[in-house]
């Protein structure tokens, strides 16, 4: 179809079929990332919650027990570097990513931090994510496993509430399971609905305070560890 | 809050397509939102709005969003059907071992344009 314009010129009205992704910039930086890991049987968790449910206070803890394993961690937050010096404190490689204002990670910021804590070998990098229970579920970071986690005093309904990370995670962790007798808390009810959301999700209990369940994470992790690099790259 | 970075990446990709297509100005472009996405619509419209008038070819244009049902296929009987709700199950066996096959792109999928003097 053709029109003319107040100007005299000729214009043709056109349909184009486009059909691309909105994601795709950041897809192909996560491929990228992930074929590197692979390559080097680098095994990477992205720990995504809503802020306030213990990821800082399980990560010390978790750091504190998974040597020798070579570990490497990179922590968003919207603000300040406080997350970071808490980690280092571990005695592992900590970057901080601040994104000012953005409320998720996405592959482009893993890439441009990533030197600061990968220059040696590794076996394990964990990305805190920026404490927000939706931006982050849909950015790819080239990471193995989601971990979802909800704590014990945010309630049963989270995981009706906020279904897609649950749908999109491999665990869920449910952290500060010491507070459960305080609280008027339905552990049953909360599995009910995790499962309802992605059946036949395994789902961890855990307390960084007492210790109680971090015997099992732990071991989860090593597991996956250990698979990583038994896979040669490629395959 | 992340509508915003998702609005720059529809008006990158819709600006490319219009540059590749010859098109001077774009009336309409069609994006497909995919409900596991969890996309706010109304915000989305809005920096999509609003951010336009960076991009000349575009400051016209019309963003026609319309949601993208997800749909999952069976492992078991291979039958694809469509879901109304979390909890994904095959509508013809009950399954719950389904795989998604829509629903989960935010995808620019076409658009009307205008090109330049012929």
């Amino acid at each position: 179809m053709c029109e003319t314009e107040g100007t005299g010129h000729l214009h043709q009205h056109q349909h184009v079929a486009v059909h691309r992704h909105a994601m795709e910039a950041n897809d192909e930086i996560a491929s990228r990332l992930r074929r590197s890991f692979a390559a080097r049987g680098v095994f990477v968790l992205n720990l995504i919650s809503a802020p306030g449910s213990g990821k800082t206070t399980l990560l010390e803890h978790t750091l504190a027990q998974l040597a020798p394993l070579r570990v490497s961690v990179l922590v968003g937050d919207v603000e300040t570097e406080r997350d970071a010096e808490r980690l280092r404190s571990c005695g592992v490689p900590v970057s901080q990513i601040v994104t000012a204002g953005t409320c998720h990670l996405e592959a482009e910021m893993v890439a441009n931090h990533l030197p600061e804590v990968d220059q040696r070998e590794l076996d394990l990098l964990i990305v805190e994510n920026v404490g927000n229970l939706v931006c982050p579920t849909a950015y790819d970071l080239g990471e193995d496993a989601k971990v979802a986690l909800v704590s014990t005093t945010e309630g049963e309904d989270k995981p009706l509430k906020y279904p897609a990370i649950f749908h999109r995670a491999q665990v869920a962790l449910v952290t500060k399971s010491d507070l459960a007798p305080y609280l008027d808390f339905d552990r049953e009810a909360l599995f009910a609905n995790i499962h309802t959301v992605h059946p036949g999700l395994d789902v961890l209990e855990v307390s960084a305070k007492t210790g109680e369940g971090l015997d099992r994470w732990l071991a989860w992790i090593r597991a996956q560890v250990e698979a990583k690099r038994a896979v040669p790259s490629g395959v | 809050m992340h509508e915003m970075s998702l609005a720059v990446e529809i008006l990158r990709i819709a600006d490319e397509a219009a540059a590749e297509a010859g098109a001077g100005r774009v009336l309409r472009v069609g994006v497909g939102v995919g409900w596991l996405l969890q996309v706010e619509e109304q915000s989305l419209a809005f920096h999509l709005r609003a951010m336009r008038q960076d991009y000349p070819r575009l400051r016209e244009a019309v963003f026609d969003l319309a949601e993208e049902a997800v749909r999952v296929r069976c492992r078991a009987c291979g039958e694809e059907t469509q879901q109304a709700d979390w909890g994904f199950s095959c509508g013809s066996c009950g399954c719950r071992d389904v795989a998604v096959v829509t629903g989960d792109r935010l995808e620019v999928q076409d658009m009307e344009v205008l090109t330049d003097d012929v």
